[in-house]
């Protein structure tokens, strides 16, 4: 049925602000894992400002930066850097896994000839990447 | 067979000539084991209150026009089993994120509009003559889009997307899909006349993968694959036109 808007009385539902925790009286775990993914971005933001930061130090002498590690080991900049991680870790399993909504089965974008490469070797390969550029990055923070 | 139960059926109610804002009103319905949510709403307009509206025609999941709210999340009624809410109350509303005209009864002007948009039927740039025969395709090509036209148009993703909730421009799951299912059809030349609606700000970009159109679509047409596909496409056409701008097509 086509209505036209500006004559028929119409009533709209207001959206709660808390929709993510409690839409209608239901929690939706999918709406709150997806917040949760959105939320991981901030630590991920503030993870890099400090990064940022040590980095600056560096270029004020090795006191200055030794002084900064050492800081860094109280226990709530602990904590923040193990949530920083788990949701670095969550957002980029998450983002990764969505490489495979390319290539549902007969109708992917990643085709060899006609055939579409199965979602499975897609999202492999996306982790295995991600996995080698981790070493790669690890090793050469650790080694040189 | 005396296999019949009683549960209660608490329905929203928005009578526009009456009241300005919705109530709840509960009814008591005996039903055998084989109804679904949608019997229990025509046996309460039958033979309890002839006054209450709501849509529906098919019964059978093909028509898309019973989508509600049963217990908060999208269904179409005519597929949602009592006997699965039993002993539990139901609660119906409309399909959220829809102004309600009256009842379980929702306006999908908007909806409309925006499938309107997204042009869902095969453009060519020129039509060849009827003599010359029809377009033919292969069943791998048919392959390629298939899933996204068995869309009924039943708006349940509407409903289930926060982001269409909040953001009204947002041209929404299914008529996205839509728009892609005929952008992958091999007869179709209509690409670029759809990328300005799909491939805006208010299309794809607006989606920020909360993935649940997919989850509550009674033909899984999955249209969070849809956005994802459509995303990846645009961002590799648009750079194949920057490095070879010759190269374009249709
Ligand atoms: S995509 Fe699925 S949920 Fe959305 S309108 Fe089409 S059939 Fe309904
Ligand atoms: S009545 Fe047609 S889909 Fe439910």
């Amino acid at each position: 049925m086509m209505l036209d808007s500006e004559t028929t009385k119409t009533y709209t539902r207001p959206i709660s602000k808390a929709w993510w925790l409690r839409d209608r009286g239901h929690f939706n775990r999918r709406y709150f894992m997806f917040l949760l993914r959105e939320l991981t971005s901030v630590f991920v933001a503030l993870y890099v400002v400090l990064f940022i930061y040590e980095i600056f130090l560096l270029t004020k002498g090795p006191d200055a930066h030794t002084a900064f590690r050492e800081s860094m080991s109280a226990g709530p900049w602990i904590a923040f850097h193990i949530i920083a991680l788990l949701f670095a870790l969550y957002h980029s399993y998450t983002w990764l896994g969505l490489t495979t909504k390319m290539q549902a089965a007969g109708r992917g974008l990643v085709k060899i000839g006609t055939k579409t490469l199965p979602p499975i070797l897609i999202a492999l390969g996306s982790y295995g990447a991600w996995i080698v550029a981790t070493c790669v990055i690890a090793y050469l923070f650790l080694t040189l | 067979m005396s296999d019949l139960r009683t549960i209660k059926i608490t329905v929203l109610r928005y009578r526009p000539e009456e009241e300005d804002a919705p109530t709840e009103q509960t009814y008591e319905v005996e039903f055998r084991d084989d109804w679904v949510v949608l019997d229990a709403l025509n046996h309460i307009k039958d033979h309890i209150d002839g006054t209450l509206s709501f849509r529906w025609s098919c019964r059978m999941g093909v028509c898309g026009s019973c989508g509600m709210m049963v217990n908060g999340e999208p269904k179409l009624t005519c597929a949602a089993m009592l006997r699965d809410y039993y002993p539990n109350e139901v609660r119906v509303e409309p399909l959220v994120n829809f102004p309600i005209v009256r009842d379980l009864v929702i306006d999908m002007t908007d909806f409309m509009d925006k499938l309107k948009a997204v042009k869902p039927w095969i453009i060519r740039e020129e039509e060849k003559p009827v003599s010359e025969g029809e377009y033919l395709q292969t069943p791998d090509q048919l392959k390629d889009y298939k899933q996204f036209s068995q869309c009924i148009n039943c708006m349940l993703c509407y409903a289930a997307c926060p982001v269409y909730g909040l953001e009204h421009d947002f041209v929404g799951p299914a008529a996205i899909a839509l728009g892609h299912r005929y952008n992958l059809d091999s007869r179709d030349e209509g690409n670029q006349q759809r990328q300005h609606v799909i491939a805006s700000k208010e299309g794809i970009w607006e989606c920020t993968y909360v993935g649940e159109c997919s989850v509550v679509c009674p033909k899984h047409v999955d249209p969070a694959e849809a956005i994802q596909q459509t995303k990846v496409a645009t961002t590799t056409n648009r750079f194949k036109s920057l490095v070879m701008p010759w190269g374009n097509k249709k």
